[in-house]
């Protein structure tokens, strides 16, 4: 949770930001490709993207009614409350992605790992 | 693979074809990226000289994005049937036409419609992937990818940097300017350089109308519910009434994509746990960097009397969004941690990170 004007603790944030949604990305592309057939790899990463653009409207979205939240005059600084609610709701989505790529990384290693099993009796 | 410049043409000659044909796709999608994030250091600025509120102004970041994710799946359908060297054309015509609306705005609507407008860029992504294929020999391939996704981080670093100082010494409407003159010229490259890139097979898929409209209305009445909360109230009638219809449409457009012959979207995928968990974490990246993107200038350029304000400037605020895209260079590092903690351990690790810096 960022604390109120501080320039290297915004930048700290960024930096976390960047790199983490760099390794979700990554991630997620991973998870996909493993998941569909391979001769339908293209049209499954398109679809990666869509959702990385409803993610982003809808964030940018929220943000937006949350910070407008009690204010409604244009020129009044939004309040620091305002910003706590945006990184609350940041904190609780990156909470749900973690719960579920959890779920969805270790089911695709089960599968993984018995598929190689059966190969192996085979 | 189907090679559209000729194998017999001599080397150097093939070489430089192959090359244009990789810079005009390359540049297509870059010039697209630093769209996306060049008003992001100029919200505030463009909120104040338009006087709109802070949910009104999102729309200015939320247009570019909305309309691609309704586009793209109908385009790479539609790069199917058609042309992929008309078709990228074609949206490169649309998304100057926006970068042109834009520059020449003085109210929010028509602001927001240029948006729109530029967001059909982002289905140039799969249009440029599919031409490179169709192009480059299978030898060129991983050097057309790894310039490609250097271009896209690297455009959205270089849209940010830039975005700054023009907000801050001309009025935002010149950051327009520059990527319309851009995709003027590579529109021109790409009429004179790229070959036709013809479907492989003669195929006519049908298009899915129907759930593109169930899809955008889904979309656009949730997005529309979040920007009037603040007015109406998160509780009242006028909200709930549009999430309703928000979530009728998606519960629609799911049965129209389940019965569909050629659905837009093949939901029967995410039966597969790691495809619908990847889909998940694609969604939370999106959402995280588009909540910095919004709401850190809002709150870096706020007067050090609010107390929480650091007065930057949009230069400086250009500066402090740059470590957000970052994202290039995490894959190797992705790699390590799967081989050594595990597919599980390497999922959580990304939205772990992007946690702390909530």
């Amino acid at each position: 949770m960022e604390s109120a004007g501080s320039l290297p603790i915004v930048v700290a944030s960024m930096l976390c930001a960047g790199f983490g949604s760099g390794v979700t990305i990554t991630q997620a592309m991973n998870l996909m490709v493993m998941g569909v057939p391979d001769d339908r790899v293209g049209t499954f990463s398109g679809l990666n993207f869509v959702a990385k653009a409803v993610g982003a409207t809808t964030g940018a979205q929220v943000v937006g009614g949350l910070l407008s939240t009690a204010s409604g005059d244009v020129s009044q600084a939004p309040e620091w409350n305002h910003f706590v609610y945006v990184f609350s709701m940041g904190l609780v989505i990156c909470m749900i992605a973690m719960a579920c790529a959890f779920v969805g990384g270790r089911s695709f290693s089960k599968s993984y790992a018995n598929a190689k099993v059966e190969r192996a009796l085979r | 693979m189907q090679h559209s410049i000729p194998d017999s043409q001599k080397t150097p000659d093939r070489r430089v074809a192959l090359g244009a044909c990789l810079a005009v796709t390359v540049g297509a999608v870059g010039v697209y990226k630093a769209i996306e994030t060049l008003v992001s250091p100029a919200l505030p600025i463009i909120q104040a000289e338009l006087g709109a509120t802070r949910s009104e102004i999102t729309w200015v970041m939320t247009g570019v994005l909305l309309t691609g994710p309704l586009v793209t799946p109908l385009v790479s359908r539609l790069a199917d049937i058609y042309d992929k060297r008309k078709l990228i054309m074609a949206i490169m015509m649309i998304v100057a036409i926006g970068t042109l609306v834009s520059s020449m705005s003085a109210s929010m609507h028509v602001l927001i419609i240029g948006q729109l407008l530029q967001g059909f860029g982002l289905s140039l992504v799969p249009l440029a992937f599919g031409i490179m294929k169709d192009t480059q020999p299978a030898g060129f391939m991983k050097f057309g990818n790894s310039l490609m996704i250097s271009a896209i981080y690297g455009s959205t670093a270089v849209g940010m940097l830039v975005a700054g100082p023009i907000a801050d010494n001309y009025h935002y409407t010149y950051l327009f300017w520059a990527p319309f003159l851009m995709l003027l010229i590579l529109i021109c490259a790409a009429w004179k350089l790229l070959p036709p890139c013809p479907p492989k097979a003669k195929i006519r898929p049908s298009i899915d109308f129907k759930g593109l409209v169930l899809f955008a209305v889904a979309l656009g009445s949730f997005l529309i519910g979040l920007t009037y909360a603040p007015e109406w109230g998160w509780g009242s009638t006028s909200f709930l009434s549009v999430c309703a219809l928000s979530g009728c449409s998606l519960l629609a457009f799911v049965w129209a994509e389940l019965t569909h012959k050629d659905p837009l979207v093949e939901l029967r995928v995410l039966r597969s746990l790691s495809v619908t968990a990847g889909l998940i974490l694609m969604t939370a990246a999106g959402y995280s960097i588009n909540s910095f993107f919004v709401s850190v200038p809002m709150q870096v350029q706020q007067s050090l009397s609010t107390g929480y304000g650091l007065g930057a400037t949009a230069t400086l605020t250009g500066l402090i969004l740059v470590p957000g895209v970052l994202i290039g260079v995490a894959a190797p590092i992705v790699t390590l941690v799967e081989r050594y903690a595990g597919l599980a351990a390497a999922s959580i690790m990304g939205p772990l990170i992007m946690g702390i810096g909530f």
